[in-house]
């Protein structure tokens, strides 16, 4: 009898404690800095998983930009510090790391996700929460109808493909296209579809590409077979550096518009790329004065070109820090300056910029046409 | 159309030499291997590492990652798969699992997680025939497929350690009794497949030209695929299946575009294992026992919880975790309870039935998707939803898997998991009525009689009810005539048909109960989320509910929900060391199943039942 109760007994509290831990897991790790010299933004981004790349060279950015800003004296005094979390840009993990920083009283704005679903999974978090939630790489139009606190930096798929459109336009009549099949590239394909028609442009074959596909060849072949005058490609660097390689391996040698404007794109596809005409915010090559201060700054730092993903993430902190100088280094503050500030300025975004206030998206941004050539991006100047 | 062939022949000669490896791994210890993915990637990022940052030449980095790699499949074999042999085959297949996880997560550490050029050592596009180029690469490789299958076939056939190996895949305990050192054999064979998965990874990095640490978990499901179409087991069904899945692929992919793959490669698995379970070349069945049944009932007795210390544990949870726990540790709780009342309904399936569904995503699916469709889309209220997500789900489930009852073990745990994938792809591609990959953004909270759950907590207590009703109603069902004619086919399938119970319906009607509650539990998680898309169902969350199952007790519900709190929190606890985060929890995973591998709330038998 006694050795039956016993054996209960324990079941009994082997579930409530397993229950009570559970429960308290996060108490520990939620000690909030108080002592008020340092302010933190929050970082929700991908450290593992396909993604890691990215959070990689958004940490190359926001290091650089962060230790300048500390060394000019950080937010009026205040040092200005990261809190990561992993997401692995996957929407069922953005949502407890969003509750979690909504409930760190020293974070006073956040700053990610990589992908627009994995940031406007975590919306709503922050609109109730009401902590800013600056997704600077969600280019989906969707993502700032979160709420007044979901902003974005992001030049929208539209502009992207409206832009896109006229530098195919100036090089083929008739084109292939290969998507990514996720949110991001579908979008992307609907607004080039939209363009291209406007601009006279047939599409002769498209195929979405799965983004955990390895080999292509089979849709590049029917790409190949349509007799395209060019061949566009809507995704990422490392899937576009697979397609570029694929499409000479089977023969097509061609325009081709796809890509990524980051050195590991360049790195990856090689020779195969070299022509390869891409939408960019920012050319290492660009000779304005400020950008050839922060490339420099960034090769010494790094001993590598800076590309796009540096500069978005290298912005994203110098426009919070400026938003909060302006608003005060709090919550609050950060939303007032984002609201108010009118002079904004960063490195791929122009000298001089403010939020439209109903879209919460800078007005008038536009990318630049990108050419590669000797294995480096360059502005070709068009307008 | 010549082309598509080169391409085809080329990318199946790949899938091959992958296939190989796991169809001999399982032929020799009836483990499916899911760490020969990550195997294959660590691979690829070697042979980029001594090639392209220490100027190796090709010969010496092929014998060095053969080498390396076959260490680590010893590794697996010693530290994973062994120490289980005695338990539920299912349990190496999660030890497998987490060695994978750590396997690839500790590459990405050492050697970064980017995408990176792969040195061109060979030519790769040097020969044209039609319109499409090959090169040295590819001809090398393909002799190496050939050379490979020939040598492993002599091996086998004619060498001393070959004719073990075979011997041992036939009946590990007469090898035994007739002096053959089982556990070493296992260990070569480990050792042979994990070589051959590295030197596929050099020659697909070669072929594809960038190479991924993380690149493993597809190749290494496609591999898998490749492995059962040809015939789990035979050495040149793997090769035939490889080549047969690479045509299959590129010609589909030809045809209806890139989006379609995973419906391609993972409808044709369904589509073999409905129409040919034993494959290609091995004649069905193939395998005589079913090695993922009946043995969870011997290994151990379940701890007896009375409705009292349940009730007090709902109290406990209900009342005293949202007044002790912050915000956040409450959203980790919403998670545990979606995920427990999953699997909670799973027990009747795999502890009772004790027939393993591995795919369960699929329902979940089904279930998320339905709730939030009807609420968004067709302004249906949460209550309605819900509950025609539980019928959504258990209806198209059960139509899915009705060809799949008179199959054996192995076989319907495979063919769950390739229609749980073909499920949720399906769903991606319906594009007009579910949004395909945009996803459904604003599903709203809950909502009952006009009351809102819009917090977290809010949310935990109206999961516990769920939960509650949950645990009732299988506790119940287990308890009642139905629980015990479900356990009698569990217990031993054969004796239960011969006692006149309609073993195949009853399986069905298991099945059909867990997708309902599945579908329930989807429904919540997208009401929690507020946004889905078919990534969320993806083939790790079908993986985590078997592993809740296997870790509480196949056939105990509570020990379900134990199981829930434990892998879901640990993750999240873990994030105190993020970038060890993955890797640490994998270890935990490791341990977790190596010393309990009979489930958290399951007593070790005193006598030890040797199956």
């Amino acid at each position: 009898m006694s050795k039956q109760w016993s054996r209960s007994l324990r079941v009994v509290v082997g579930i409530a404690s397993a229950a009570v831990v559970a429960g308290s897991l996060s108490a520990c790790g939620n000690s909030s800095d108080s002592n008020g010299d340092t302010v933190y933004f929050g970082v929700s981004g991908p450290k593992s998983g396909a993604s890691a790349e990215y959070g990689r060279l958004w940490q190359q950015g926001f290091d650089l930009a962060i230790d300048q800003v500390n060394a000019a004296g950080g937010i009026n005094g205040k040092k200005v510090a990261l809190k990561w979390e992993d997401s692995q840009s996957d929407p069922k993990q953005t949502v407890p790391i969003a509750t979690k920083f909504v409930g760190d009283n020293s974070i006073i704005a956040e700053l990610g996700d990589f992908s627009s679903p994995a940031s406007i999974a975590a919306s709503p978090v922050y609109n109730r929460g009401k902590l800013v939630q600056y997704g600077f790489t969600n280019s989906s139009t969707e993502f700032t109808k979160g709420g007044e606190y979901s902003w974005s930096p992001s030049i929208t798929l539209d502009t992207f493909q409206d832009r896109n459109t006229q530098w195919v336009q100036s090089k083929a009549k008739k084109v292939s296209v290969v998507y990514l099949e996720t949110d991001w590239g579908k979008e992307a394909f609907k607004y080039f579809q939209q363009f291209a028609q406007q601009r006279g442009i047939e599409i002769a074959y498209s195929s979405s590409i799965l983004p955990d596909s390895q080999d292509f060849r089979p849709v590049l072949i029917k790409g190949r077979d349509a007799n395209p005058d060019a061949f566009v490609h809507l995704g990422y660097g490392p899937d576009g550096a697979l397609v570029v390689k694929q499409l000479r391996d089977v023969g097509y040698n061609g325009q081709f518009f796809g890509g990524q404007n980051t050195p590991q794109f360049i790195q990856l596809a090689g020779a195969a790329a070299e022509g390869d005409i891409v939408n960019g915010v920012f050319s290492p090559s660009d000779t304005n004065p400020k950008v050839q201060d922060f490339v420099t700054k960034f090769r010494a730092k790094y001993n590598t070109d800076p590309g796009d993903f540096n500069v978005y993430a290298y912005d994203a902190i110098n426009v919070l820090v400026q938003a909060a100088k302006s608003g005060g280094a709090t919550r609050e503050g950060v939303l007032k300056g984002l609201r108010e500030v009118k002079n904004f300025s960063g490195i791929g975004l122009g000298d001089s910029f403010a939020f439209n206030q109903q879209t919460r998206r800078p007005d008038g941004v536009k990318p630049i046409e990108l050419l590669l050539k000797n294995g480096a991006f360059v502005p070709t100047g068009s307008k | 159309m010549f082309d598509t062939l080169i391409a085809g022949l080329v990318h199946g000669n790949a899938y091959a030499l992958i296939a190989v490896g796991i169809t001999l791994i399982f032929g020799v210890t009836n483990v499916i291997n899911f760490a020969h993915g990550a195997i294959f990637a660590f691979g690829s990022v070697l042979g980029w590492w001594l090639i392209a940052q220490h100027g190796a030449p090709l010969w010496a980095a092929i014998i060095v990652v053969v080498g390396v790699t076959a260490l680590v499949g010893v590794g697996i074999d010693v530290l994973a798969v062994r120490p289980l042999r005695r338990a539920p085959a299912i349990s190496a297949l999660l030890a497998t699992v987490a060695a994978g996880l750590i396997i690839e997560n500790v590459v990405a550490l050492i050697f970064g997680p980017e995408t990176r050029p792969f040195p061109e050592v060979l030519s790769t596009n040097n020969f044209r025939v039609g319109g499409v180029r090959f090169g040295t690469s590819d001809v090398v490789m393909f002799a190496i497929t050939i050379s490979v299958m020939v040598g492993l076939w002599a091996f086998l056939r004619f060498g001393r350690y070959g004719l073990a190996i075979r011997a041992t895949a036939q009946d590990p305990d007469a090898a035994a009794q007739m002096g053959i050192s089982v556990g070493r054999i296992q260990s070569l064979a480990f050792a042979i497949a994990s070589g051959l998965g590295g030197l596929a990874g050099i020659f697909v990095g070669l072929y594809n030209s960038n190479i991924s640490p993380t690149s493993g978990s597809i190749v290494g499901m496609t591999g898998f695929v490749a492995a059962t179409i040809g015939g789990l087991g035979s050495i040149p069904g793997a090769v035939l299946g490889g080549i047969v899945l690479g045509l299959v692929e590129a010609f589909g992919i030809y045809t209806f575009g890139d989006g379609y793959r995973d419906l391609i490669t993972f409808g044709l698995l369904v589509v073999f294992l409905v129409l040919r379970p034993g494959g290609l070349l091995a004649r069905p069945p193939a395998i005589e026992s079913e090695p993922l049944t009946g043995t969870f009932l011997g290994s151990g007795r379940l701890l007896r919880v009375r409705w009292w210390h349940a009730l007090i544990a709902f109290a406990i949870a209900g009342l005293v975790i949202p007044a002790v726990s912050n915000d956040y540790g409450i959203s980790v709780g919403t998670q545990i309870l979606a995920y427990a009342i999953i699997a909670v309904s799973m027990t009747l399936v795999a502890g009772s039935a004790g027939q393993l569904a591995i795919g369960q995503a699929g329902p979940i699916a089904i279930g998320a998707y339905t709730s939030a469709v009807l609420t968004v889309s067709h302004g249906w209220a949460f209550l309605p939803a819900i509950i025609a997500a539980g019928i959504v789900a258990a209806v198209v489930s059960s139509v899915l898997a009705a060809p799949l009852w008179r199959l054996g073990g192995h076989y319907v745990a495979i063919a769950t998991l390739g229609i749980g994938i073909v499920t949720v792809a399906l769903i991606r591609n319906w594009e007009s009525v579910t949004r395909g990959s945009y996803g459904i953004f604003g599903i709203p909270p809950p909502e009952l009689f006009g009351f809102e759950f819009v917090t977290h907590t809010q949310i935990f207590q109206l999961e516990l009810v769920v939960l509650a009703i949950t645990l009732a109603v299988i506790l119940g069902m287990q308890r009642s005539r139905l629980g015990t004619a479900i356990r009698a086919i569990g217990a031993d399938e054969v004796a239960a048909r011969s006692a006149g119970v309609p073993v195949r319906d009853y399986k069905a009607l298991a099945f059909a109960i867990a997708a309902f509650f599945s579908g329930i539990g989807g429904s919540l998680l997208a009401h929690q989320y507020s946004y889905i898309d078919p990534t969320v169902f993806n083939l790790p969350m079908s993986l985590l509910v078997v592993t809740i199952l296997v870790l509480g007790g196949t056939a105990s519900p509570y020990g379900a929900v134990l199981g829930a709190v434990v892998l879901i929190g640990a993750p999240e606890a873990l994030r105190l060391a993020p970038e060890l985060r993955i890797v640490l929890y994998g270890l935990v995973l490791l341990l977790v199943v190596r010393f309990r591998p009979q489930g958290i709330l399951v007593r070790r038998e005193r006598v030890r039942v040797t199956a």
